[in-house]
């Protein structure tokens, strides 16, 4: 049987965990991928203050710098709520100045968004990283730094694209600078929103915050990040009530308990079929669930890979209609194996 | 053993003293290879150990409390006391073969010294192997406090993940890959589980979370080892500095035992020659010193471990009363041996491979005889190293001619021995040598804190040559120490590419060993009283004046030391049998021993008239090979001396290469940024590494040339030009390997294009 065929026996339109659930969502206008936002807990609960800040930007000072603090475990949905508060800003900034409403880009966010995957406790690194894919994001979107200014070119290419060692944070700091007056004189609207993902400690947001702060004269800039350092956390969110770092927002995201977990899976299954029974037993997933927190991702994958093994089951099956249903046992079974397997499905 | 050939190499370490290396744990002869040791120390210290080894297991069993032990050994230096430590880890690794081991030998009164090397017999993968399971046992607990067990309903997981942990530790990254996990409160709740720690553990604590870490667990490890970082690694791994002093170090031991006791495994520390700790130093030192031992035996008695602390008599007179009372018993005395026992250890050495040597008969000892025997008996009165050097020097003289070890042989050695010259005397020739050059020297460098060199000419801070004078080596030792030089010229050509490597050899060195170590040395002077001045004198003159750096082999290096390891291995071997001899030997009854050689004077005669025409006719012959094996030797080392130095001026050859490069680049086969600085820092100063080079070069080619087309090209004809450039210097290897690269990658035949 064809992947088609086996989904259309539970009357499913499709794959219920495939698509753009397996990575962080990306939203934009022209898809409704908003909706697949799951409201729960944390981001349910910060979702209207995310609405209403984001459409404060507007209002403010052109030349400025947003700071904004996601943080909650890994797997939580922090890069799919910084994607969405880019989406939010730059809908609010494109806005603006227009009376009509304004249709952003399929891949506005995914063209404007320079995110830095943290990897190790260096302060300075994140900076230089930040540069090299802020630099690429430029080439990509058709700004040429070589023709614009030969000797930046020359600079980076020797100190950070072909540089292994870490310099000192005023090479960075210079070119970075550079960097903006490129975009800036190039007459661009676009914003440049850098997302530092995973921040393992607070120096790191310390020397991106001073960085960043040095181009806020030059243009408007979002500076995200993404943390689970419970120092980091503490810092930063008594600047922002300290109105510190204006305008500065922080939102926690929080792991999910069994009984979000089923009704992620209805919401999920509602997506994709006119039958909101499906072949998932909601106790049974209540039960596996049941005694904790777990990162929605985390979840959602579990559910996959489940999902998935049972598919192929139907693939051999010689009576599909005897497993139309998931057992408890293969449930439990195929959740544990996941969970200790060595690499995460879809990723 | 009754056929008297006299031996065709030195039998007898010229340093007997017994080395213990890292790989023992993982090569340890099994338990029914040790014969029980009959003298009371050996005795004595087992029954330790298995008292230790019993509580363990009845702790793993959940029987008892964990209960730690600290064992002493004394005895003057050459007793055996090195030897005992040896049986000791054998048989602890019998025992408990779970448990980790430790042996470190104090070399000095530098704790951070000490503490370095411990945690390199270590290494890494066990060290990351205990981090793992630390990890493991808290995600144990986090995932139980998690799943409170009576709010579980059937198919709840997180026990069933917890439970898996038990028996698969490693299981604990996947459940922090699949995010059922959070890394940062693992790694924070880590320090509840550490008994004792504090802030100042912040350190060890980033550090260790790296060293499973794919770009920077060797930095990690590095850095728990002490050895020096720049400073951005540092601030990398998260940490504010290097383990650069005695504290920080002591803390590092510490947070070791916390590690130990926080996964609740066995632990074996064996810390030797405890004596350098405290005679070492100033008396201030020395009062520290004593104080962070008792705190180690405290620290380890706590932790449920097993401390042994060997040292001379002297030295453990120092310790006072309270420290001695945390002893599970009085140090162990090492005993002396008698001279029927000295007959049975020079048979055995004599011959190494057969199993269950002994003295039965004259023949046995030959080319001693039995009044030699007496006399060294005489002359060392029961220490075995003291005996095995005599049996060394008295044999060294005795095989010029192929002669009879004699009494007179015997009492000249011992002369000798007295008078002759080590590293000491070597080091302060090789300084006089170099002044008299009007150069300047350093004496006792150390590289990133690690590894030490004799002399640096002429200041640390440029140095242009570095000396060393190996220790003299035997059996094991030599494939060790050339081990050791191979690290130490990669440690100095990562910092000094320019500078240059001279080693004294003061010992013994074999072909196959030298052949392998010779790559990596600019010079390898084998120490001769009479020719050194002259010999050393030119090369450093040489070395230091002039000359080319030679590069470091980097496609060889793993192979060389995999080849070294190999040697190690062997020789190790041939030790274990002389071991499983000498303690077989010491149990026999001595009475026996010696109506066997009356026995044997019944037989003597006949058998000595027949030897002494064979070893005529032998000694003249071998004379006579030995000649021209020597100046065969002498010409291919002259014309391997000429063709490097022919190679290292060729300005063509260097044209040649750096011509490769730029046709490469012209044809937009620049590899990554990365692979392009190093690839162009190669051809242009390591122009002569030839193999690494060309391997690189078409490694960097293959992986960018998609069209055969464009190799048949310009780059085709460079590649050409470099594989005849290579034959013409006879570096054979490099033209094979980038030829056979070339041919399989693009499926072009250079061969034909000669």
């Amino acid at each position: 049987m064809t992947d088609e065929e086996l989904l259309k026996l539970f009357g499913l339109r499709r794959h219920p965990f495939a698509g753009p659930w397996r990575d962080a969502l990306t939203p934009s206008a022209a898809d409704d991928e908003c909706r697949l936002y799951a409201k729960i807990d944390g981001f349910g609960r910060a979702l209207p203050q995310i609405h209403a800040w984001c459409l404060g930007i507007k209002d403010i000072e052109p030349e400025t710098c947003a700071f904004v603090l996601i943080h909650g475990r890994k797997g939580c949905g922090r890069t799919s709520t910084a994607n969405l508060i880019a989406f939010l800003i730059l809908q609010a900034l494109a806005s603006k100045n227009s009376s009509s409403p304004i249709i952003l880009e399929k891949d506005a966010v995914k063209k404007t968004l320079v995110k830095v995957p943290i990897t190790d406790d260096s302060p300075i690194k994140p900076i230089k990283e930040a540069i090299k894919n802020f630099y690429l994001r430029l080439l990509i979107s058709g700004v040429d730094v070589r023709k614009r200014d030969p000797d930046l070119f020359a600079e980076i290419k020797k100190d950070v694209l072909e540089s292994r060692e870490i310099k000192e944070l005023g090479v960075y700091q210079d070119l970075f600078i550079r960097l903006i007056l490129v975009l800036k004189e190039k007459g661009s609207t676009e914003y440049p929103f850098f997302l530092f993902e995973d921040l393992k400690n607070y120096a790191q947001a310390d020397t991106a915050i001073s960085i960043m702060q040095e181009a806020r004269h030059i243009i408007f800039t979002t500076v995200m990040f993404t943390t689970e350092d419970s120092k980091t956390i503490d810092i930063l969110t008594t600047k922002f009530d300290n109105q510190e770092l204006l305008p500065g927002i922080s939102i926690p995201l929080a792991e999910v308990a069994s009984d979000e977990i089923v009704q992620l899976v209805g919401h999920r299954w509602a997506e994709c079929s006119p039958d909101p029974s499906g072949p998932m037993p909601f106790e049974g997933i209540a039960d596996v669930f049941s005694g904790t927190f777990w990162p929605i991702k985390t979840a959602c994958s579990a559910l996959d890979y489940v999902f998935s093994a049972h598919l192929d089951r139907l693939r051999t099956a010689k009576n599909v209609s005897t497993l139309l249903r998931i057992e408890q046992s293969f449930l439990s079974k195929s959740v544990i194996e996941y969970l200790l397997r060595g690499k995460s499905l879809g990723t | 053993m009754n056929l008297a050939v006299y031996p065709p190499r030195q039998p007898f370490p010229k340093n007997p003293a017994v080395s213990i290396r890292a790989q023992l744990s993982s090569d340890a002869p099994d338990q029914s290879t040790l014969a029980t040791y009959p003298f009371p120390p050996y005795d004595d210290a087992e029954r330790e150990l298995q008292s230790y080894a019993r509580l363990a297991k009845a702790d793993d069993a959940g029987g008892s409390d964990r209960i730690g032990t600290t064992i002493g050994i004394k005895g003057p230096p050459g007793s055996g006391k090195t030897h005992l430590i040896y049986y000791l880890m054998q048989r602890a690794r019998a025992e408990l073969p779970q448990a980790y081991q430790i042996y470190v030998k104090a070399e000095s009164s530098d704790l951070l010294d000490l503490y370095s090397r411990a945690l390199q017999f270590l290494g890494s993968g066990p060290l990351r192997e205990i981090h793992t399971v630390l990890l493991s046992n808290v995600a144990q607990r986090e995932l139980v406090r998690q799943d409170p067990g009576n709010e579980l309903k059937f198919g709840g997981v997180s026990q069933s993940l917890a439970r898996h942990l038990i028996v698969e530790p490693n299981a604990v990254y996947n459940l922090l890959q699949n995010r059922v996990l959070s890394e940062s409160s693992l790694l924070s709740a880590r320090s509840g589980v550490l008994e004792g720690a504090r802030s100042y553990f912040d350190d060890f604590l980033h550090a260790y979370s790296y060293l499973l870490h794919e770009t920077l667990s060797d930095h990690a490890f590095d850095w728990i080892c002490g050895r020096k970082l720049p400073f951005e690694v540092l601030q990398q791994l998260g940490v504010r500095r290097d383990i650069a002093d005695e504290e920080m170090a002591f803390t590092g031991f510490r947070f070791l035992i916390a590690l130990f006791s926080g996964i609740k495994r066995q632990f074996f520390v064996f810390i030797d020659q405890i004596e350098r700790l405290i005679y070492d130093a100033e008396p201030p030192v020395r009062e520290v010193n004593k104080g962070r031992l008792h705190t180690l035996v405290e620290l380890a008695n706590n932790a449920g471990g097993l401390l042994c602390l060997a040292g001379t008599t002297k030295a453990w007179d120092e310790f006072p009363g309270d420290f001695l009372e945390r002893l599970s018993a009085p140090p162990f005395k090492m005993p002396n041996i008698t001279t029927e026992q000295i007959f049975n250890l020079v048979t055995i050495y004599l011959h190494p491979g057969q199993m269950n040597s002994r003295y039965h008969a004259e023949t046995d000892i030959y080319p001693f005889n039995e009044a030699a025997i007496r006399e060294i008996s005489k002359i060392a009165r029961g220490n075995i190293r003291s005996i095995l050097s005599l049996c060394n020097r008295s044999f060294e003289e005795a095989a010029k001619q192929q002669e009879l070890v004699t009494p007179k042989l015997v009492q000249e050695a011992a002369i000798q021995l007295k008078q002759r010259f080590d590293r000491t005397d070597i080091l302060m020739q090789a300084k006089m040598t170099i002044k008299s050059l009007g150069l300047d020297c350093t004496q006792e460098f150390t590289i990133d804190g690690n590894t030490r060199v004799d002399l640096v000419v002429p200041d640390p801070s440029d140095p242009r040559l570095l000396i060393d004078v190996s220790e003299p080596n035997f059996l094991e030792d030599e494939a060790r120490a050339a081990l050791r030089y191979v690290s130490m010229a990669h440690a100095v050509k990562t910092r000094w590419p320019e500078a240059k490597i001279l080693i004294v050899e003061a010992g013994y060195m074999s072909a196959e060993v030298q052949g392998r170590l010779r790559p990596y040395l600019d010079a390898h002077i084998v120490y001769n009283p009479d020719e050194f001045p002259s010999e050393f004198a030119a090369a450093v003159e040489f070395l230091a004046k002039g000359s080319d750096p030679r590069p470091e082999s980097r496609v060889e290096t793993k192979v060389i030391e995999q080849q070294l390891r190999q040697i190690l291995e062997a020789r190790a071997s041939d030790q274990q049998i002389i071991t499983y001899n000498i303690r077989q030997a010491l149990q026999d009854d001595p009475k026996m021993t010696r109506n066997r050689i009356l026995d044997f004077y019944s037989k003597i005669g006949l058998m000595l008239v027949s030897l002494t025409v064979i070893m005529v006719v032998l000694f003249g012959i071998t004379q006579w090979f030995q000649y021209q094996r020597n100046q065969e030797g002498l010409t291919q080392r002259r014309e391997a001396l000429q063709m490097t130095q022919n190679l290292w001026s060729d300005k063509d050859f260097k044209a040649t290469l750096v011509d490769f490069y730029k046709t490469a680049d012209s044809l937009g086969l620049k590899p990554s940024a990365d692979q392009g600085t190093r690839l162009k820092d190669q051809l242009l100063n390591d122009y002569y590494n030839l193999q690494g080079l060309l391997l690189n070069v078409v490694q960097c080619a293959v992986a960018k040339i998609c069209d055969p087309h464009v190799v048949c090209g310009s780059l085709g004809q460079e590649i050409s030009s470099f594989v005849r450039t290579a034959q013409r210097y006879e570096l054979v290897d490099s033209a094979d390997v980038l030829t056979s690269f070339a041919e399989d990658a693009c499926g072009i035949s250079f061969r034909h294009a000669k």
